[in-house]
């Protein structure tokens, strides 16, 4: 028979993810305004200005991430709120992350491993049309 | 200003013959500039807008006298494609009772040919409009052929040979048109180039009056063969993921053939059109 059971470890580590992902838990937020950007057909670059909007109870160092680049949009030092506006343009679902970072930690460094994720807002690309692949050679004879 | 329902005749008794043709060869080549694809799964979409046009053929408007004048209307419509095993049935609002019956009979990555059956050339009723009641209701026609369309980049080239099975005019089609499509951010604009020659039947069908038609406003008239040219240019931005904003202008010119006969008042026709499309 196959025992199942989280070590001690694990467990610690989900119960703290949980913990900083949940923005409420923290009195952390990240809103993202508009949510959603719409192209005309599946798999074309989407074009939208995204207003980012976060919220902290504590003073601190804040710096907001996007899925598609590896550094900080921006960072804020010993602040409880920002914002910034960002030019999205993809293909693929953006997900944002306000993270805490330690005060002398540097906007050019992809230091996301050590910092903790407060709060995530996604901006979802959809489209009008869908498309599909051309076909590959064939040949029809009803 | 009136306005145009389709499904149903209103639309089609308008269009002349060479417009019509344009919006039903529009169905292809131009339905997939509009929307930046060169393959779609089925779709359904209605629209309505308001459109200002300029159909410069006797009979071309329901309610004109004059069909060198532009005309606004507001347009109600419905457009759909559907797909089953290579067989395609497609229709859009310009085009309206002319659907185009295809199967795709070959297809590469950037290439297709597929064999067509469609109505291209308009219904429409001279003796409607006063002092040219000596002339017949012309009829829509039934097309058979062959369609070859090559795909490079956001560039469209299209090719096709149709003749008339309807035996109104047994006439022979050749067309060609090449499209292209850019995206400026959120907008999408499209170009279209294109010709059409028309043989002798098929024009004198269409614009030629037979000696039992002949009246003062209308003499005897044979026309030859031509080739009508045309452009369009339009944009399009979806506005959520079920309604598209639209417009678009395009321009055909008739050749001498055309402009000759007592049933036309101009070289040019054009349509202006603005409106919101709506993606089931």
């Amino acid at each position: 028979m196959k025992t199942n059971y989280l070590c001690p470890i694990t467990l610690l580590a989900v119960i703290s993810t949980m913990g900083v992902s949940t923005a409420s838990a923290q009195g952390t937020s990240l809103i993202a305004k508009p949510d959603k950007c719409v192209s005309l057909r599946r798999g074309q670059l989407c074009y939208q200005r995204i207003n980012l909007n976060w919220s902290a109870d504590i003073n601190g160092r804040y710096c907001i991430m996007a899925s598609d680049r590896p550094t900080p949009l921006k960072c804020w030092s010993n602040s409880t709120r920002g914002k910034i506006i960002y030019s999205l343009e993809s293909t693929e679902n953006i997900d944002f992350q306000l993270i805490s970072t330690p005060e002398k930690a540097d906007e050019n460094t992809n230091n996301s491993h050590a910092d903790a994720v407060l709060s995530t807002a996604t901006v979802t690309i959809a489209w009008v049309y869908n498309t599909k692949s051309r076909n590959r050679t064939t040949w029809r004879l009803f | 200003m009136k306005i145009t329902t389709v499904p149903g005749t209103a639309l089609a008794a308008a269009l002349c013959f060479c417009l019509a043709s344009q919006f039903v060869y529009a169905t292809d080549i131009a339905r997939e500039v509009r929307q930046q694809q060169s393959e779609t799964t089925g779709f359904l979409e209605a629209n309505t807008g308001i459109q200002l046009r300029r159909i410069p053929i006797i009979g071309g408007e329901d309610d004109s006298e004059n069909p060198e004048d532009a005309h606004v209307n507001v347009t109600l419509g419905l457009s759909g494609r559907l797909e089953w095993r290579g067989f395609f049935i497609e229709a859009v609002r310009e085009s309206s009772n002319n659907g185009i019956l295809g199967y795709d009979a070959w297809a590469n990555e950037n290439n297709r040919v597929a064999l067509v059956i469609t109505s291209q050339l308009g219904e429409y009723d001279p003796a409607t409009v006063p002092g040219y009641e000596t002339v017949r209701r012309r009829k829509n026609d039934l097309q058979f052929g062959i369609r070859s369309t090559h795909y490079k980049g956001n560039n469209i080239i299209q090719l096709e040979l149709l003749g008339d099975v309807s035996g109104r005019n047994e006439g022979l089609m050749a067309s060609w048109q090449f499209g292209r499509y850019w995206q400026i951010r959120n907008w999408n604009t499209h170009a279209l180039i294109g010709a059409r020659y028309f043989p002798s039947k098929t024009l004198n069908y269409y614009v030629g009056i037979d000696a039992d038609e002949v009246s003062p406003n209308t003499p005897q008239y044979q026309a030859r063969s031509g080739l009508v040219s045309m452009a369009e240019v339009g944009a399009a931005i979806p506005l959520n993921e079920n309604w598209v904003f639209r417009t678009s202008f395009s321009a055909e010119r008739f050749p001498d053939s055309v402009v000759n006969s007592p049933l036309i008042t101009a070289r040019m026709s054009y349509v202006v059109e603005a409106g919101f499309h709506y993606v089931f």
